[in-house]
Formats: structure tokens, sequence, C-alpha cells
């Protein structure tokens, strides 16, 4: 025997007496005699660690780690600096090495995640150079990561970078808008501002979130202040604007157009949103001088469309007027309307013709080509777009705009230019809440005023101002207490309405959910009627109002969901089962095959549609634990149905930075497209780290690795395994059983895995379970594993007998029969 | 036996003697003997089960008479064990085993009698059903001659009597000593040796009938089990024995690669071409499938 054999032999005899100092001695001598003996190295470095010798089990497993990542051996040189981690968690170096380990192994995700520890870990100890150096690694390894990028502008922002910080703020933005995540912009600008705090780009995007993210009224204040400011901003005004529509004040809005129209008269968009702006806000008259000055310039840039539309809602609304009357008939004339002409001119005594308009002299002398291409135009896009071109606003991005009653009555006892006053006011930087008469004159409303009178003042013109200066000044008389009011009526609008909007204004920033429970399509055509009643409620009240503008926020929502069918989908979903009977295995097929394309949400539809109606289907729920593995959820999916409009409603934890978190997500969001490569090397990190006693991160590697079909069922055995011997039993049986669901698992591989269930339920103590697996294991190979003898000594335990064979023996006596020749 | 207890079994696991307990449906010999089953059931005359050696005939045959109530059938199993009997031994055998019970010496009233006998047992509802074993062993045109005046008897549309041959390879050669009988063989059926998952369920099978209360194989000498014995039944049965026998001589727990090794030396299957029997092919299936329709038009 060699000397090293004696060695360990000795050092063998000592562990089993529990003499783990002799046994570090024998190890020692081993190691001196032969220092190129890794595997006697880590055994002396464990038994340091057991024996608490810190800083010589640190150096052993240095030594033994360098020795593998010189040697190629990355997975297991991890392995072995997680153990001094688990150690020394103090140890920067060690946290450096194995991010650089990770990431030559392609396993970006744990790198990130050792960076993440150092970021948190120099954060703690002040070192903001250090941090920041490392969020640069950070942001090369995975540029694509938000968190990572807003965290990496942050700490520059910390420390005083105010460059990089506002350049790297720039970047998130610029992505951000891409995506139109507004409610991470907002977050984004809130989280910067306090560096940047007079930033106008900073603001003017916080504002234009606010107005996208359901506070409207916030961000209106906000670009007002901006605007305070610098009244040209011409992206404020914009913004501004759109704010304006969201609240339904098409007044302000139209106003706020009208200040970039006064720049910019020629712009047709603008001029296009202004009429629109008219035409929502009720005011007719208005929108008539207006299309009918622009009228010509909106033939000829191919706007007819636009223009129809606009004359035949004034045509609603001013039935005699007959400019209205004039323009439509040219306009029905072009576009080969043939029918509506008829309509028009049986419906009206209206003018023999139309041609002493100026319009149609006009069109008459239009190139016949334009024109053949005008009413080509129109025919094509008739039919399929009637109403859209109108909402085609100059802010891109509009949200759908209530669509207004055609045949409500106009509202001319509104005060119109009300809100207009009170903008003013603040633009103007005036603190009074007075009324001043003479505000009407100011600037532009006095412009307006002077517009409306130089056209075609009509009486209803006339007096309509009189009653807006009127109205007006009751009401700033009425602001103490116009809450009240308010409440009742949008009490009383939702306990009639038919659609139950279960609404939780919060009371100040806070988010609103909306859960939408609709019946029927008729009820949608309610929601929308609610929503002009709601208007209306709201026109007579402040606008600063938040939580009236809030109400009615939520109804635009409602409208917001276009898509009838969505709904009806919705329905399928809030009561499938009960009537119809479901055909499980048929269903269970369908979510099998969703699966398979990686269609979990489809799947997981279907298997909550399964448990409604079975609630103990056992496939289902396996299929729905598995689906919850695939997409990265850690706990198994609750088999509650969810609600399936908070999904499409905006989820505040969505729109939050969480660098915590970006650790976890950068590792699942890559998962559903692992690559082969990548799932191997989880796959045996996982099991590197498992044969170094690392279950738990074993476990975690093996939850990636399974993310791609190569490893799925190793990783999914191996991670049982690995929770048997943390003793979490149930957990590995569940791992076991989503491994035999597995599709396409070949008979030896179940026979396996149930066998390793029976062998789990007899470590459990479930003896009538344990055998059980086994009986079903031996029914196809007797001697698999020595099932035979594990039934046996269960049987004995449990006092059953055994069963005899005896089925095989045929009826005999057929002995006479048999003759020899 | 000695080893029975060492290994903790009730009785002989790989004994070659037939026993009913011990059969083993695989998939070659379920087929088999539902085809067989078929050609009786369905009166088709003459079947013939051929295989090599020690493949399982003789089990078929016999778990086929056990498979036939008397109810339903008056069946027999003649075992030839010897060469060059004559026809009037067999004819008179024959009328035996089905029932007649003074046979005539003279052959013409022995054949009246059988008739008369055979038209009993179809009046009864039943039917005739006479196994021969070991049937390569009728090597003359006369015998051969002999069971097609048998299979001739029969009433207006319907075979009396039904009558299937188990035999080797060779038993078609005794078939073309009388070409007219040749074609009247209605259902074929060739036992191949098995493939290896079979033997390993087979030797599993057999252990588990015996009790054993582990398998007592090393897992790599199952393989090697089945290459030594070309996957024959008989071959398989003999080597585990001898392979048990030994390993309770050395005093060792299961067979292992060493004890396997040293047992096919003594049986001298060393030698033998360890060539795995070629896979059984489709091609086999539907040239047996072509030779029974191309005897069912000849009808
Ligand atoms: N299906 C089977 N199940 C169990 N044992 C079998 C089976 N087939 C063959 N054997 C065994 O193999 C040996 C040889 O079988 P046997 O029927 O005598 O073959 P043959 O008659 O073809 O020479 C017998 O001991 C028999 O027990
Ligand atoms: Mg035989």
């Amino acid at each position: 025997m060699s000397n090293k054999a004696k060695l360990l032999a000795s050092a063998q005899k000592n562990l089993q007496k529990g003499q783990v100092a002799k046994a570090i001695r024998d190890f020692q001598k081993i190691v001196e005699i032969d220092p190129k003996d890794i595997r006697s190295r880590q055994k002396l470095a464990e038994l340091y660690s057991r024996a608490h010798q810190l800083d010589n089990a640190l150096e052993e497993y240095e030594a033994v780690a360098r020795y593998y990542s010189e040697n190629g051996f990355y997975l297991k040189a991890i392995a072995v600096y997680k153990q001094m981690q688990k150690l020394d968690e103090s140890q920067v170096k060690i946290y450096h090495r194995l991010a650089e380990l990770n990431e030559k192994q392609g396993l970006i995700g744990n790198a990130l995640a050792e960076y993440r520890s150092l970021v948190a870990h120099y954060e703690q100890h002040q070192m903001a150079a250090e941090a920041i150096s490392v969020l640069q690694k950070m942001k090369e390894l995975e540029p694509e990561n938000l968190n990572v990028l807003v965290k990496y502008a942050e700490s520059c922002a910390c420390s005083g970078m105010r460059d990089k910080a506002r350049e790297e703020f720039q970047e998130v933005l610029q992505r951000l808008l891409e995506k139109d995540d507004y409610g991470k912009i907002l977050n984004l600008c809130n989280m910067f501002l306090p560096f940047f705090p007079e930033d106008p780009e900073i603001l003017l995007h916080k504002g234009d979130a606010l107005i996208r993210t359901g506070q409207p009224e916030a961000g209106i204040a906000l670009l007002k202040q901006l605007l305070a400011n610098d009244s040209e901003a011409e992206q404020a005004l914009r913004c501004l604007a759109h704010g304006y529509r969201v609240v339904a004040d098409y007044d302000s809005e139209r106003l706020t157009f009208q200040r970039l129209l006064d720049r910019n008269g020629d712009d047709l968009d603008l001029r296009q949103a202004l009429i629109q702006a008219c035409l929502d806000g009720r005011d007719y008259e208005r929108a008539l001088d207006e299309l009918e000055e622009w009228k010509d310039a909106f033939f000829e840039s191919d706007r007819i469309r636009v223009l129809k539309a606009c004359y035949e809602t004034l045509r609603e609304e001013l039935p005699q007027n007959e400019r209205v009357i004039k323009t439509l008939h040219a306009i029905y004339e072009i576009s080969g309307d043939g029918d509506k002409l008829f309509d028009l001119m049986s419906s009206n005594n209206e003018p023999a013709s139309a041609s002493d308009d100026g319009l149609v002299e006009d069109l008459e002398t239009l190139d016949d080509d334009l024109l053949t291409d005008v009413v080509g135009d129109l025919e094509s896009i008739e039919d399929s777009v009637p109403e859209e071109s109108l909402r085609e606003g100059p802010v891109e991005g509009d949200e759908p705009v209530p669509a207004v009653e055609e045949n409500e009555p106009p509202s001319s006892e509104l005060p119109a230019d009300e809100v207009p006053l009170e903008f003013l006011e603040e633009v103007a930087g005036s603190d009074s809440g007075e009324p001043e008469p003479d505000l009407v004159s100011s600037s532009v409303v006095a412009g307006d005023a002077a517009a409306v009178m130089d056209e075609e003042p009509g009486r209803e013109e006339a007096s309509a101002v009189e009653v807006e200066v009127e109205l007006e000044l009751e009401l700033e008389f009425d602001d103490e207490s116009p809450v009240s009011e308010t409440a009742d009526d949008s009490d009383s609008v939702s306990a009639d309405a038919v659609v139950d909007t279960a609404t939780t204004v919060a009371a100040e920033s806070e988010s609103t959910r909306t859960e939408i429970v609709a019946t029927s399509e008729q009820d949608l055509e309610a929601v929308a009627e609610e929503v002009v009643e709601l208007e209306e409620v709201e026109e007579v009240e402040e606008v600063e109002d938040i939580e009236d503008i809030e109400d009615i926020e939520e109804v635009e929502d409602i409208e917001d969901i276009e898509d009838i069918e969505d709904i009806e989908d919705i329905e399928d979903i809030e009561e499938p089962a009960a009537e119809t009977v479901v055909d499980i295995p048929a269903r269970l097929e369908e979510a099998g095959f969703y699966m398979q394309q990686g269609l979990f949400a489809e799947a997981e539809r279907v298997c909550r549609e399964i448990l409604d109606f079975d609630a103990v289907c056992v496939e289902a729920r396996d299929l729905l634990a598995e689906i919850a593995v695939r997409q990265g959820k850690t706990a198994p999916a609750s088999t509650r149905p969810e609600e399936p409009v908070a999904e499409s409603l905006p989820d505040e934890d969505e729109s939050a930075f969480d660098w915590d978190d970006a650790f976890r997500r950068t590792q699942y969001e890559g998962a559903a497209d692992m690559l082969p490569e990548d799932a191997e090397s989880h796959y045996n990190l996982g099991i590197a780290y498992k044969e170094m006693g690392l279950l738990e991160d074993a476990i975690k590697e093996f939850d990636l690795a399974m993310n791609h079909p190569v490893r799925r069922l190793d990783s999914l055995s191996l991670k049982a395994l690995c929770l048997v011997e943390t003793g979490d039993f149930d957990a590995a049986e569940e791992a076991f059983r989503l491994a035999l669901a597995y599709p396409g698992i070949c008979p030896d591989e179940r026979l396996n895995l149930t066998f390793e269930i029976g062998q789990l339920k007899e470590r459990a103590g479930m003896a009538e379970e344990a055998l059980e697996c086994f009986l079903k294991v031996a029914e196809s190979d007797h001697f698999y594993r020595e099932v035979g003898v594990r039934i046996k000594q269960l049987r004995a335990r449990l006092g059953i007998a055994e069963n005899d064979l005896t089925g095989n023996v045929g009826t005999a006596g057929n002995r006479k029969k048999v003759t020899y020749l | 036996m000695s080893y029975l207890e060492q290994f903790g079994l009730e009785r002989e696991p790989f004994s070659n003697a037939p026993d009913a307990r011990f059969y083993y449906d695989t998939e070659q010999h379920s087929q088999a003997l539902l085809r067989l089953m078929y050609a009786i059931d369905s009166n088709k005359g003459l079947a013939v089960l051929i295989g090599g050696v020690g493949t399982g005939k003789t089990t078929l045959a016999r778990r086929m008479l056990e498979n036939l109530p008397e109810e339903k059938y008056e069946s027999s199993l003649l075992v030839m064990v010897h060469s060059g009997i004559t026809q009037e031994w067999i004819l008179t055998r024959i009328a035996m085993q089905l029932g007649v019970e003074a046979p005539a010496m003279d052959r013409l009233t022995l054949l009246k009698q059988l008739y008369d006998r055979l038209l009993d047992i179809e009046e009864s509802g039943r039917r005739a059903v006479v196994l021969i074993d070991e049937a390569q062993m009728l090597e003359s045109r006369e015998l051969m001659e002999e069971f097609r005046g048998l299979l001739n008897l029969e009433i207006p549309g319907k075979k009396l009597l039904n009558i299937i041959f188990f035999g080797l390879p060779e038993v078609e050669d005794c078939l073309r000593l009388d070409e007219p009988l040749a074609q009247r063989v209605a259902v074929k059926y060739h036992l191949k040796s098995m493939p290896v998952e079979t033997t390993e369920a087979y030797i599993k099978h057999r252990l588990r009938v015996a009790k054993a209360p582990r398998m007592l194989f090393d897992a790599d000498t199952v393989p090697a089990i089945h290459r030594y014995a070309g996957g024959v039944p008989r071959l398989i049965n003999t080597i585990c024995d001898n392979c048990l026998f030994e390993a309770y001589l050395r005093k060792l727990p299961r067979v292992n690669a060493q004890v396997l090794n040293s047992v096919v030396g003594d049986l001298g299957l060393l030698q033998r071409p360890v060539v795995e029997p070629p896979p059984r092919s489709e091609a086999d299936d539907l040239a047996e499938i072509e030779s029974m329709l191309d005897s069912l038009e000849q009808k």
C-alpha cells in the first residue's frame, strides 16, 4: 500500500469516527505528497469548512477553483466559487470571478446576478464609482435590459455624472417611447426629475405620460406650468391639446390648437384637429366657419372624406343651415353619393343649385384627373373606414375619442368659454381666482371672438356669448360646493347603468382599476350613452375636479374596448362550463397542443375551463403547474380564474422599474427562447452544484435548464431529487409528476419516475401510496430496480397478502387427450 | 434443487419441462395462437405452425389444447415420436382420439366409423380438431394422402375435421409430397426467435412465476444470454438454469458476466456464431399473408 493510500484509509477511518481534525491532518499530508490531487484538495477544503477554519477552507477551495478554471472546467469552477461565496459573502473578488466564469459559459443571467450582488455590496459601502463600473459591465452584458439601464443612469445621476446620466436617461426614454410604455415613462421622469428639476424635456414627457396613464388633469397642469416658462413650446402645446381631448375639454383643446395655428396657419392637420375640437365641443357655428374658410384647401389635399364627415355632422346639428346644405350638396356631387344627394334635395326646400357657391366653382375648375382620383379614393375608402378620419389628430397615438351622439341636441346653454378663461389665467401667471370681466377681451379669446364676429355673427351666436359670460360668473361663485352635486349625479348614473362598473378611485395619483362585466353589445351602447351624460355633467363642473374626471376616464376606458368580440370572449371565460358539458379529454388534448406550440396563455385558459367544470381534474392541474414553470413563475399558478379584463388594464407593478427584480427577469425573460447550449450549461452547472451539496443553487439551474426540451426531463428529475434531499417531498413529487406529464416520455423514463415517486412516498412515510407506485412499476417490469423486493417489504409492513400468479395456468385436465405415436 | 433456497425461489424458473404456469404470452406466440384459433373457428381444415427447435411449438400446441373447451371442441393432440408409422396406424389413433370406440381393422369400415363420429360431433354443435406435434416426422407421401383424405370428410359446405401441424420447417417438405394437400394449407405461421426485449421480459416473467424476490441476473448478462441463445426460449432456459446453478456454486447473489461466460463455454455455445437473428421484417409478414391469401383463393 502506498503512503498516499494509507493516508486515505486513515482519513476514511477518522472520518467514520467523526474525528475531523485528524482527518484534516491526513488530507494535509496527502495534498503535500500529491498537490495535483484535486479531489483530495476539495475534500480538505470541505473538512476545513466543517471545522470552521474559514481561511484555510477558502484558500484550499481557491486552489481547486483555479485549477478547474485553468483547465477549462468552468462549471466545476463556478460551483467551487459558489461554495466559497457561501462561506464568505463579503469577498468581492469571488463575485467578480463568478460573474466572469458565468459569462464565459454564456450564462448571462447568472453573471448579471453576481454583478447585481456586487452593486448592492458597493452601494452598501458607499462605493459609488465601483458600483457604476459594475453597472457599466452589466449594461455591456445585456444592453436590452432596461432595468439595468435605468439603474445605471440613476447611479450616474446620484454620483453627479450629470451628462452621462442625462444621456442614459435619453436612451431609456427613447426605448420606452418606441414601446409606448407611458407607465414606465412616467416612472422614469419621476425618478430623474429630482436630479434635473427644471428640465423641460423631462417635464414635457412627464406631462404627456400623466395624460396617457389616467391622470390627465395633473398632466395638463404640468404642461401649463411648462408653457408658462416657454409659451411657444410646440410639443408641449400638442401634448396639452391631447390632454384636453382626454378630459373632453374640447374648448380648451380648440384654443390650444388655435395657438399652434397662430404660428403655423397652413398646417391642415392642426386645422382638422381644431375643427374636430369645435365639433366635439358643440361649437358648430365656429366649426362651420372654419370649414367654409378651409374647405378648398382640404379638397386640394385629398381630405374630402374628412370634409364629408364634418359636414354630415353639421347637417345633423344645424339642419337648416344653408351653408352646410350647399357645401354638402357639392361634396355629394363630387363623391357621387347619388342617394344622399337625393335625400338632401328632397328633405330640404333647398336652393335649386349650389353652383353659385364658391366651392363648387372651385371644384369644377379642378383638374379632371385629380377629381377622378378623389372620387376613386372615396369609393374605396368610404365603406371600410367611415368615421376614423375625423380622429386623425396631429398628436400621434391619440386615444379614441368618445363619440358624440349624433342626435344629441346642441347644448347651447353651456358656457363654452369658461375653461379657456381659466386656462388663460394660468398661462398669464395670474393667481387671482376672481373673475375679471375684461378677460373676455384678452389675447386668445379676444382674437377668437373677433374672428367669430368678423364672419357671420348670427343671432344665436351673439346671445351665446352673453350667456357664456353670465354663466361663467355664476359658476365662479358656485365654486365652493360643486362636488356634492356631481357625486349625486355620478352615483345615479352608476346605479342605473346596466353595465356594472366597479371603480376604486384612489385619493391622489394611484391608478384606477376598472372591472367590467359587460353582458351584451347593447350594454356597450348604454355605456356610450353614459359617457355622454357624464360629459355633460362634467362640463358644468370645474375642470380641476379630479374625481369627476377620473370617473369619466373610466367610462372612456370602457369605450376603449372597441372590439365587441373581445367582450364576448371575456364572457366565454366568465361562465364557461355550467350548462355545457366539457369534453375533458378533448380539451386536455387541446391544452397539450397549445403547450407544444408555446401558447401558454391559451393552454392556461383551456385548463381553467376544464377545472371550472371538473375542479379536481389532475391532468389539468398538472398542466397548469407546468405552464407556470414554463412561464418562469416560481409558484404554481393558482387555479382561480383570473379577471380577464384586469389583464388588459395597466398594472402599476408592470410599469415600475424593479431593479431588484432585474436579475430574475433577465433570467426568465430569455427562458422562452433559450438555446440548447445554454440549457445544457445550466443543466451541467446544476449537476456541479448538486454534487457540491449546493442544492438550492442546483435547483435554480435546473429550473432554467428545463426551459429547453433537450434537458427538460433530466432537469425536472434532478430538481426533484434535490428537493427530496432538502426534504421537500411535496415539491419533489410535483416535479416528478411534471416530468411524467411531459409529452413523448419513453416507457423507461416513465418507469423510473414512477419508481422515484414511490421511493419518495416511502421516505415521506406514506407506505400505501408508495406501494401503489411500486406496483405500477412492477406491472411493466417486476424486477425494475428490485421493485419486487420493495413491494414484498411494503406488503409485509402493511399486512397485505401477496397475490398469486394463478391466472396463467390453463384449464389442464387435457392429458388424456395427448397421445404419442 | 439446492439453489432454490439460496435465491429465495419457490420452484425452478427455467425448467424445460412443459409447465403451463410459466407460459409467457409473447407477441409472436399470441399472434400464432390467434391465427390458429381463427383457422379452427372458421373451419379452414388445415393449418400449419412451423418454427425452429425450441422456439415454443409444443408449448403452443399444449396451450392451444387447453384453450379448446370440451363443450365446444372435440380436440386431441398427437405427438409424433417415431418416423415410419403407417397410414392405418395413424388413422386408427385419430379415430380413437376423436372418440370412435371400437375402431375396425378394415380401412373402409374405419373411415365410415370416423365419418359417423364426425357427424355426431357436428350434430352436437362441436368441432373436431386434431393437433399434430412434430409433424415433420410424417415424411411419407402415403401419410400425406391419408391426411388429404381426412380433410375431405365433409358434409355439403362444411368440413368435419380440422387439422393443425406443428413442426420444424421440414414440415413444408412433407406437405409438398402431396401437392394438393400443400395447397390446402389455409393458415401458416412461422415462429421465429424472440427479440432481445422479449428475452428480457421472458426471463423476468419466469423468475417472477418462480417467486424470485429480485432480479437474479446482472443487467448486462441479459443481452448476452439473448445472443448466445439466439433468442430461442429453450436455449434461454438452459443457459439461465445453468447460470443460476453456477452462481449458486460460486455463492454469488446473482448471475454476472463471468458466470455466464463460463456457462456458455461449458455448453459449447461460445463457438456459435453470435449473430443476431435477422429482425422479423414486414416483408416476412407480407409474404405470409400473401401465401395465405393464395391458398384461400385456391379453394
Ligand atoms: N411462450 C413461452 N412461454 C414460456 N415458456 C416457453 C414459451 N415458449 C417456449 N417456452 C419454453 O421453451 C422451451 C422450449 O419450448 P418448446 O415448446 O418445447 O419448443 P419446440 O416445441 O418449438 O421445440 C420449453 O421449455 C418452454 O417452456
Ligand atoms: Mg417440441
